[in-house]
């Protein structure tokens, strides 16, 4: 090992490039899987506290219902349920309603979704995203539209709004209702298609005082994307506790979009490393081959003197794995450490076009980067093997050397 | 100077393993970029082509007001719908169709769906996005009172060609709804199409009292530029202030976005890349001059010029550089080439993902023949890193010491 280092330390310049070589995939890879943590947890968050919550009750269809959520004519059963499973910290009863919406000769297809002001606002902050008006109470009868439908519709706070129910299981209702605020929501297309009204309000539009369309629940301990196992307890639990014609659906299955991205994400992430790790292990190869060269005639004296062929083997491998290893170790430290300083100054904001492209797929416009100890140690763990395995095919060329003959090699 | 690009050459050759290994380096860097951009750009031209084929048209003629608010109360009067269709006979179109486009509720016996209800001309529209030729099931409209569906959307709503579904929309008159009868199912690649229902134009005029359409679609024959085509039917309409042509940006405005995106997004790409590659050949450069300390010294000694000795080393990596590059522009080529032929899968993510945004589910590579252009940043990176060491050894270098050291 001391032989090893001593000659690395004798090439200086050679040993820096080549550690350079090795930092950089690492460095890399570590901040491109910070970008894509945060997206994650972005993502996550998002539809998790305004849209779908952790996981969330509903009834089994029993035929198609086009875009509609099955109804539930009346969730008590599973509301009793539902309070055996402890793991559940908090739930809300929500009616989701296709309908028509129109103002004057204006008219969109939306959903009208029905909650408990009280119990959404804490989790969801719809409160803390009305940008005119104000936000829902129980009982008042108004209800909160989107910015891009107040936009379609030229809706202002105070306007009148008529709302054409539309479950293909409900029976047709129709209510004249103000608007009494305006919201912004996270993506843009809950903002065209969403319209909060108070629970009792939409059950005016299904014609029922029972109705519901899903029971919104978020499960004690789930944080993030990572805690899908202690989710997955929970929703076993409670679907062992629920009656009949009940199923559950976690946050997952509700939006399949981030299942997918989440999915589409590592093979992405994985190529990429792939190709810098193979770059960098070419380039230690082409190194450590050089200074096998370099060596032919003293590591032929080393042979001549009887040091074993092994040796010879495990001293070049040393000298590649201590490149390898500083520059791994070297490459996270600096990734990891220009994570925290971006964080440290609140991300990496966008502006214009690509925050609003940012907000259509329902991601803030701020980049965060988050990392990860797994993907840090895996990436840097698997560099390092590549920089050693990308050695051993010099160091069994020297280990193969004839002592006579390399002592006579002149370049 | 060939005796200068003869020495280099057979100085390389001197280490044939050496120099393969290098050159190894600089081809697979110069691949990875190549494939890169191919791939980028090969999905924003899929993209493009998708939306322009299916979707939209090679552009669009529109009131100026429904770009802002597109409502029926924007849309094209009989009389505008005239006026530009007359303004752009003096083009080459390969097909123009008036559209009425409007948000509608569907709702079949089972369920209910918002859809975008599309009125189009029935003859007319086969020659500008040939909706026929997406026909999975039944036939294309014949008649009034007939509608397509997706096949998702009939799938959603459990409707079976021959069976009637009721569209409600708003118009000038309030909401109005009528029976149509599904004749066909169509399955486009887009997914933003899954959300469009196809009904005849007259059927719709009369249904929501508009009298015009809200779009002309407008398809161009093949090999027409667009920019150009758009730029001259805004010449050819611009006696009528109050309507507006928009290009394909105009109608996809995230598109510009994606694209200038995807492409900066590949920068520190290269960057790191040709680094990498860079270092990889620096180090055998470097360490082939040290070796050659002696023979330097020898060639000064004999009058060879410091500056000559400089360009060899220099040449010997270009050569490398070339080689690299040439080994890894072609196999980079003939990869894209393949991708670009049959084209790479992505239904499953972009269904879920991409579809608001109007991307294609299958993404062919593109084949430009400037890729090799941002390729080249691996060989320029290659010979400034493994340059610089040697420019300054061959500087500095005392024939007598040299001699002597070696």
């Amino acid at each position: 090992m001391k032989v090893a280092l001593r000659h690395l330390v004798r090439n200086r310049r050679r040993t820096l490039l080549t550690l350079l070589a090795v930092l950089i995939p690492v460095y890399f890879l570590v901040f491109m899987f910070g970008f894509a943590n945060a997206n994650l947890r972005d993502m996550f968050e998002t539809a998790t506290r305004f849209d779908t919550g952790h996981a969330q009750i509903r009834a089994v269809p029993t035929k198609a219902t086009g875009s509609a959520i099955p109804l539930m004519r009346d969730p008590s059963d599973a509301l009793a349920a539902l309070a055996e499973v402890k793991e559940i910290e908090w739930w809300t009863v929500r009616l989701d309603l296709p309908a028509m919406a129109s103002v004057g000769e204006r008219s969109r297809t939306i959903y009208v979704r029905g909650i408990v002001p009280e119990e959404v606002d804490p989790v969801s902050g719809l409160a803390d995203r009305i940008v005119a008006g104000e936000s829902l109470a129980t009982g008042t009868g108004g209800v909160v539209v989107g910015e891009e439908l107040a936009l379609l519709l030229k809706l202002e706070v105070g306007d009148e709004i008529v709302l054409l129910g539309a479950h293909p299981e409900a029976a047709l209702g129709a209510i004249r209702a103000p608007v009494v605020g305006v919201y912004r929501a996270p993506e843009a297309a809950l903002g065209r298609t969403v319209i909060y009204a108070d629970l009792s309000t939409a059950r005016q539009l299904a014609r029922s005082e029972t109705a519901a369309t899903a029971i919104v629940l978020r499960v004690a301990g789930v944080t993030g994307p990572g805690d899908q196992t202690a989710l997955d307890r929970a929703v076993n639990d409670l679907r062992a506790n629920l009656p009949a014609g009940y199923e559950v659906q976690d946050w997952l299955e509700l939006v399949p979009m981030v299942a997918t991205y989440m999915g589409i994400l590592t093979p992405a992430l994985l190529i990429v490393g792939a190709i810098f790790f193979a770059l960098g292990g070419l380039v230690v190869l082409n190194t450590i081959y050089l200074s096998v060269l370099e060596r032919t005639r003293e590591l032929g004296l080393i042979l001549a003197l009887g040091a074993a062929r092994r040796r010879v083997v495990r001293m070049i491998l040393a000298e590649a794995g201590a490149i390898a290893v500083a520059g791994a170790v070297g490459g996270a430290v600096t990734g990891v450490g220009l994570i925290l300083v971006v964080e440290a100054f609140g991300g990496i904001p966008l502006w214009g076009a690509a925050a609003q492209m940012m907000r259509e797929i329902g991601m803030s416009p701020v980049l965060h980067l988050s990392a990860n100890f797994v993907q840090v140690a895996l990436s840097t763990a698997s560099m390092t093997a590549v920089a050693v395995l990308a050695a051993w095919w010099p160091a069994r060329r020297a280990s193969r050397l004839e002592p006579m003959e390399a002592m006579r090699y002149v370049e | 100077m060939t005796g200068m690009v003869r020495m280099a050459w057979r100085n390389l050759w001197r280490h044939p393993q050496r120099t393969l290994l290098m050159t190894g380096i600089v081809a697979f860097g110069s691949l990875v970029i190549l494939i890169l951009f191919g791939v980028t750009d090969g999905f924003v031209g899929s993209m493009t082509a998708a939306q322009v084929a299916e979707n939209q048209g090679s552009f669009q003629v529109r009131t100026a007001a429904y770009a802002d608010d597109p409502v029926l109360e924007n849309a094209l009067s009989p009389e505008q719908l005239t006026a530009a269709q007359a303004a752009l006979t003096g083009m080459r179109l390969a097909g123009i169709a008036p559209r009425l486009e409007v948000g509608a509720m569907l709702r079949s016996a089972y369920g209910t769906d918002g859809v975008a209800l599309r009125g189009v001309d029935p003859i007319a529209e086969k020659s500008v996005t040939h909706p026929d030729e997406m026909i999975a099931d039944g036939r294309y409209l014949m008649g009034s009172g007939e509608i397509l569906l997706s096949s998702v959307l009939a799938e959603e709503l459990d409707v079976r060609i021959g069976e009637r579904i009721v569209v409600v929309v708003g118009g000038s008159a309030g909401v109005k709804s009528q029976a149509f009868v599904t004749v066909g199912l169509f399955r486009p690649t887009i997914v933003e199409m899954e959300r469009v229902a196809i009904a005849p134009l007259d059927t719709l005029r009369k249904l929501t009292g508009i009298e015009g359409a809200t779009t002309l679609a407008v398809s161009l024959p093949g090999g027409t530029a667009a920019g150009r085509a758009v730029a001259e039917a805004r010449r050819l309409l611009a006696a009528h202030p109050d309507i507006a042509v928009a290009d394909y940006f105009d109608l996809n405005p995230l598109a510009r976005v994606m694209i200038s995106g995807s492409t900066i997004k590949l920068i520190p790409f290269v960057i790191m890349i040709s680094l990498l590659a860079g270092f990889g050949v620096a180090n055998t450069t470097f360490y082939s001059v040290l070796e050659r300390t002696r023979e330097f010294g020898v060639m000064t000694a004999v009058g060879m010029s410091r500056k000559t000795l400089a360009g060899v080393v220099l040449l010997e990596s270009a050569l490398v550089g070339a080689m690299g590059f040439l080994v890894g522009g072609g196999i980079g080529y003939a990869g894209l080439l393949y991708l670009g032929r049959d084209g790479i899968d992505f239904s499953s993510f972009v269904r879920d993902v991409g579809g608001s945004l109007g991307m294609p589910t299958v993404i062919y590579a593109a084949t430009s023949g400037w890729y090799w252009v941002a390729a080249f940043s691996v060989v320029v990176f290659t010979v400034i890193a493994a340059a610089w060491y040697p420019a300054r050894r061959a500087n500095q270098l005392e024939p007598v010491t040299a001699i002597r050291e070696g």
